[in-house]
This record gives structure tokens, C-alpha cells and sequence, in this order.
């Protein structure tokens, strides 16, 4: 049976991808080492040396101070050594001159890298503690009613399809809205919820809900539901990383990061409240957030007294800009593609499932078709991940741009159904001959080669992309942990 | 120090074939939970049938012998009790005669047309729905039991604690057959 076969591909698939995006989310930690490590070292130093100053335990202060000062002289030599000794490379083999003392520093990514781990952790058990109930309460979510014959059919629906992929049974709330589209949200498969709008069961009939309804309990029965809380806490911690950089030039900012720690400490606990604060710091990856720099240029243009009150500010403006040029790069260039590669692939995959639950292709086929041809009730932009499909309609205005990601994170109608239709869909309407032609032409030889040659064309631009952005990173990590650590070590007294 | 080597490897191979057993086990207690889940959608279907009766009677006084027939099937079906054969028997004998009778409804255009009806066609045609995709669940269940006891390793396990394949559910020759009408 080729269903069986499609989900086993697509989980093994998901699984290498989701590794590459831990590694690549890891390495945010990496790059903001260069900012974090000097900034604890300066911390460290200055409560040392006023523990000196105030003479308590100024003795074993003393000590510590020193141990810590020789500690930062020897990697800030080090960190020369590496510079020196990327002259000294002529052959490949000489690349260990290099990788030695580069090695030695590794050390100073540690609290980047744990700091990230542990923001990603504190965001992802705040998002699963609400598990989706903000999204319940801003699209005014209600219960079936068990005397209207079609919410009544539905609600059948969904517990016959439970029932085929061995589910207890599954809560099901309706969104009063005439789009047609629907949702699962919820932390494990035992907590979940499928949201349903109303215009859906007005123009679906039971076949293609039950393809619909098959496809939301497959993404419950994959763990979806979890994983999607575990991308959205990515994007939140580049955002709060983001947000951090802020801090000196936005309002909002110091709003938002009080906010994350007033969740992180559990004294925020309402959906609402914890799912604003994470709206926030998404909006950190916004890319008008870094408008309040303008603004401030654009006062401190106003005469030179202006520019004397900011000059404190324009080491730190020029840091922060230069840390969120590279996290930009990081998110648009590495974390998006392969997490929206993570994303599409679960997407296919509860396809596949779907089918399997219903035995029947056609039934999702028909169904994504008529929600292709809509769009989302309000107030569910940000969180369209949670939904069976986004429609063309609504893309612009949705979390691809916002959140600063280069490719979508949901599968085109065409290839799904091109997809739906290898697994056996033959009646997918007038359409159905274009989809198939599609798919057919994708099988044809020339076009084939097309692919190829773009392929081989796009591959030389793509190295040449990363290897860019690898380079700006060292440069400007560089940059910053010199500068970083020329400070730390006058502030520890060398 | 190969001592040492010795007990671990033994321990690892002795987690290993734990680790195999416990996985059988619990592929067979899903199995045996589809099974039961089976039930459960077949006493819904009981329960619901004399509803079902009861809101056609004023409509179909003379079609007194599908009715009887369906009560018949239930009452059979409910006696069939644990025997197996028996009683798969008797739920597709049900099966068939509650078809018939919403075959023999469409006849009438004014049950047809009554929101009770409909109700009732929607909540018998879920049961149905229910029931099939409770089979559905088991045979996928069972099968996935079965051919986890009968590839390697885990034969190995499965002959030494005589595990057996479970019975996947097959459709009757009468339930492909179109239901036939008599007026």
C-alpha cells in the first residue's frame, strides 16, 4: 500500500530535517557567544571589583579577579595566534595552524550557546502551557451545537475519525466565520482541539470534511501539534535575542523582555497575556523594528547638543545593528528554508495519513480545493501554521514576510493534490486533468533536464550565498568579541 | 577488564530482548484495544436501533416486516453474545436489515423529509461509519502485530513465548452485494 509507504518516507524525511534546524538554531547561540560571553566577563569583573572596593572577601575577590583577567589575556592571545596564524596557511594541510587555537576558544561560545537553549526552553513550555487557547479565545471559539443537524454531523465526523487512527476522543470547537478552513492546535494528542469554521460544514459535504477532519487528526496522531510549538518557540527566541538588541532604542522592547521574564518567572500565566508577550517578541523579527534607529539618527540630526546626548549610544546602536544584520541573514538564508522544508514535509506526511484514516484520496483532494478558494477567519494571521491549508489569498499578509522567513512554511495546493493523486485521488474535478498534467510534466524527461540545469546554476549561487554570509558572521563576530574582550580585560584590570 | 566486556554486552543484548518483548506486548494491547473499541460501537448501534423504531412507526405502518426483521436482527445480535463467529454473524444480519430499512424509508417522501429522520439517518450512518473504521483501526492494528511477530527478530521472541497472529477482519460475500429492495 503506497500510504504506508509515503508516511514512512516523509517521517525519516522529518527527522533529518529537524536535526538541521536544532543544528542551525544552535548556531544562533554560537553567534550571539560573541555578545554574551564578553558581557558576563564584564559583569563578573565589575561585582569582583566591588567586592574589592567594599573589602568583603576582598582577598579571595582579588584572586578571582586575577585568575579571571589571566583567563581572558590568554584567549584574547589566543584569538590573535588565530589571526597570525591564517597567514602562515599555503597548503590544505596547513588548515590545523588555524583549527588548534580556534578550537581552544570554543569555550567562550558555552553561555551564548546555553543561554539560547535555555530562552528556547523557558518560550517552549510557555507556548505549550497555553497549547493554542489564545488562538480559542481571539477567533471566539464556541462548542457544537448538538441540535443543528450539520454541527452535529461533524461533530460525528470527528469521533468516526478519531476512531480510525485510535484516538480518545478528540475536543471540537466551531469558529462563527464564513471563510472555510480549519485548524488543530493543542500540546500532545491528548490535549487536542480541532477548530472548525462554520462556512466550512456550510459548503463541504460530510466526504470532503471527513478528508479534512482526516487530515487535522493526522497532524494530532503525528505530534504536529507539539512540533509547530517547538518552531514557533525558534522564531521566538530569535525574536527575544532580537528584542534584546533593542533594548537602549525601543520602548516596546523593555516591554516585551519584562514581559518574557514575568512569563519565565510563571507570574504571567493567562493565554491572552502569554500569548501578547510572545506576539512581541516575534515582532522583533519584524523588519520595522529597527525604525527606532532612524528615528534616533534623525534627532540626533537636529544640532550637535542632540548628537552629544546620543554619542554614549552609537557604540551599542552599531552592535545591535550589526547582531541583527546577521541574525537577519541567519533566519531569511539557513533557519528558514530547511524549516519550512520540516514543515511542508509533516504537511504531506498527515496527507498521507489522512488517506489512510479515510481510505479515500479524493475526499481531502475535493476539500483542499474548496478551501484553496478562501481564505482565514480574522485574527488567525501569525498562527496559520495551525491550519489545513493557507490559501493563495491570504499568503501576503501572513507569516512568511512577517517573520522575516523566505519560503513558505505550507505545501502549494498543486502539489499537494499532485501528490493525492499518485496515492489514487482520480475524481478531483474539472481540475483534476491540470493537476495531473502538472504532475505528468514534472515526470518528462526535458523538463526534467530544465530542473537540472537550474539546479546546477543555483547551486554554485547558493555556495557562494552561504560562504557570503559565513563571512560576513566571522567578520562581524570578530569584530564584537574583539572589541568585547578589549573591554572585559580593562574592566578586570591586564 | 574482558570480564567487564563480557557483562556488558550480555546486559546490553538482555535490555535489547526486554526492550523487543515489551514492544510486541504493546502492539498486541493495541490490537486487543481496537478489538473493544469495536464493541463499544456496537452497543452504540444497539442502543440507538429502537429510537430509530419508535420515530418511523407512524410512517411505516405498513412495512411492518422490515421493522420486525430489524428488531429481530437486533435481538439477535445482542444474544449472540461472546462468540465470535456468531456474533459477527449477527451484526452484519443487523447491518444489512437497517439498510433495507432506510432503503425502504426513501419510499416515503414525507419521512424522508422530517428533521427526526434525518437526524436519525445521520446518527445510524455515523454508527456505521464508526463501526467500519473501528475494523478498519483493528485490522491496521493486527496487522502491523502481525508482521512485527512474524519477521526477525522478534519471531524469535514470539515462538518462544507462543504469540500468535491475530485474525484480521474480512468482509462477508453478503455485505458486497447491493441491498436488495422489495416493495
Amino acid at each position: 500500500m503506497s500510504f504506508f509507504n509515503e508516511q514512512a518516507r516523509r517521517r525519516r524525511q522529518a527527522r533529518w530535517q529537524s536535526a538541521a534546524c536544532l543544528i542551525i538554531a544552535s548556531g544562533i547561540g554560537v553567534v550571539l557567544s560573541t555578545v554574551i560571553t564578553p558581557l558576563l566577563l564584564i559583569l563578573a569583573g565589575a561585582g569582583l571589583r566591588l567586592l574589592v572596593r567594599f573589602n568583603v572577601f576582598s582577598g579571595s575577590a582579588l584572586s578571582a579577579l586575577h585568575d579571571l583577567g589571566k583567563w581572558t589575556a590568554g584567549h584574547v592571545a589566543t584569538f590573535y595566534s588565530v589571526i597570525d596564524s591564517l597567514d602562515r596557511i599555503h597548503r590544505f594541510g596547513d588548515i590545523g595552524v588555524t583549527l588548534t587555537p580556534l578550537s581552544q576558544m570554543s569555550s567562550l561560545c558555552l553561555p551564548g550557546l546555553a543561554t539560547a537553549a535555555l530562552v528556547w526552553l523557558v518560550l517552549r513550555s510557555a507556548i505549550a502551557r497555553i497549547g493554542g487557547e489564545d488562538l480559542v479565545l481571539r477567533l471566539k471559539c464556541r462548542a457544537p451545537n448538538p441540535h443543528d443537524l450539520e454541527e452535529r454531523q461533524l461533530a460525528n465526523v470527528v469521533d468516526e475519525m478519531a476512531i480510525a487512527a485510535g484516538l480518545p476522543a478528540v475536543r471540537l470547537l466551531m469558529i462563527d466565520s464564513p471563510t472555510i478552513n480549519a485548524a488543530a492546535i493543542g500540546r500532545s494528542h491528548r490535549t487536542a482541539t480541532i477548530l472548525v469554521t462554520r462556512g466550512l460544514i456550510d459548503t463541504l459535504d460530510r466526504r470532503e470534511t471527513g478528508g479534512i477532519v482526516a487530515h487535522l487528526i493526522a497532524t494530532v496522531v503525528q505530534g504536529d501539534t507539539g512540533l509547530s510549538v517547538s518552531v514557533l518557540a525558534v522564531f521566538q527566541t530569535l525574536g527575544f535575542f532580537l528584542t534584546l538588541l533593542d533594548l537602549p532604542l525601543r520602548l516596546s522592547a523593555s516591554r516585551a523582555i519584562g514581559g518574557a521574564v514575568l512569563v519565565a518567572l510563571g507570574i504571567k500565566r493567562s493565554p491572552e497575556a502569554v500569548a501578547h508577550i510572545g506576539e512581541m517578541l516575534e515582532d522583533g523579527l519584524n523588519a520595522s523594528s529597527i525604525e527606532p534607529v532612524n528615528r534616533i539618527f534623525a534627532w540626533a540630526e537636529v544640532s550637535k547638543w542632540h548628537l552629544a546626548v546620543i554619542a554614549p549610544l552609537l557604540p551599542f546602536i552599531l552592535i545591535s545593528l550589526f547582531m541583527k544584520l546577521v541574525l537577519f541573514l541567519w533566519t531569511a538564508l539557513l533557519l528558514g528554508p530547511p524549516l519550512g522544508l520540516l514543515w511542508r514535509t509533516r504537511r504531506y506526511s498527515a496527507d498521507a495519513v489522512a488517506v489512510q484514516l479515510t481510505r479515500d484520496p479524493d475526499a481531502l483532494a475535493l476539500g483542499l480545493q474548496k478551501i484553496a478558494g478562501s481564505s482565514f477567519p480574522d485574527g488567525a494571521s501569525g498562527r496559520e501554521y495551525f491550519f489545513v491549508h493557507v490559501p493563495l489569498s491570504s499568503i501576503a499578509d501572513s507569516n512568511v514576510t512577517r517573520r522575516g522567513v523566505t519560503v513558505s512554511l505550507h505545501p502549494s495546493l498543486a502539489r499537494r493534490l499532485a501528490r493525492l493523486i499518485r496515492m489514487g485521488a482520480n475524481s478531483v474535478g474539472p481540475a483534476q486533468v491540470t493537476w495531473a498534467r502538472l504532475a505528468e510534466l514534472s515526470r518528462q524527461p526535458a523538463r526534467a533536464a530544465l530542473v537540472l540545469g537550474l539546479m546546477l546554476l543555483l547551486v554554485p549561487l547558493v555556495g557562494a550565498l552561504a560562504i557570503l554570509v559565513a563571512y560576513v558572521t566571522a567578520l562581524i563576530m570578530t569584530i564584537v568579541l574583539a572589541a568585547g574582550l578589549g573591554i572585559a580585560r580593562a574592566v578586570l584590570g591586564g | 577488564m574482558s570480564n567487564w566486556a563480557i557483562f556488558g554486552i550480555a546486559g546490553l543484548v538482555i535490555l535489547y530482548l526486554l526492550w523487543l518483548y515489551n514492544s510486541i506486548i504493546g502492539l498486541r494491547n493495541r490490537v486487543r484495544n481496537a478489538w473493544a473499541q469495536i464493541d463499544v460501537q456496537l452497543k452504540r448501534r444497539h442502543d440507538l436501533i429502537p429510537n430509530l423504531l419508535e420515530s418511523v412507526k407512524g410512517y411505516m405502518a405498513h412495512e411492518r416486516g422490515i421493522m420486525e426483521q430489524v428488531s429481530l436482527a437486533r435481538q439477535n445480535a445482542i444474544a449472540a453474545g461472546s462468540d465470535v463467529a456468531a456474533r459477527v454473524t449477527a451484526e452484519d444480519a443487523l447491518s444489512r436489515s437497517v439498510r433495507s430499512l432506510f432503503a425502504v424509508a426513501e419510499a416515503y417522501p414525507q419521512l424522508r423529509a422530517s428533521e427526526n429522520m434525518l437526524s436519525f439517518q445521520e446518527e445510524l450512518s455515523s454508527t456505521e461509519n464508526r463501526i467500519s473504521f473501528a475494523r478498519q483501526h483493528y485490522n491496521d492494528a493486527t496487522m502491523e502485530y502481525n508482521t512485527a511477530i512474524q519477521t526477525v527478530p522478534r519471531n524469535l521472541l514470539a515462538g518462544l513465548f507462543s504469540l500468535h497472529p491475530e485474525v484480521l477482519f474480512t468482509t462477508e460475500e453478503a455485505d458486497r452485494q447491493p441491498v436488495a429492495v422489495k416493495f
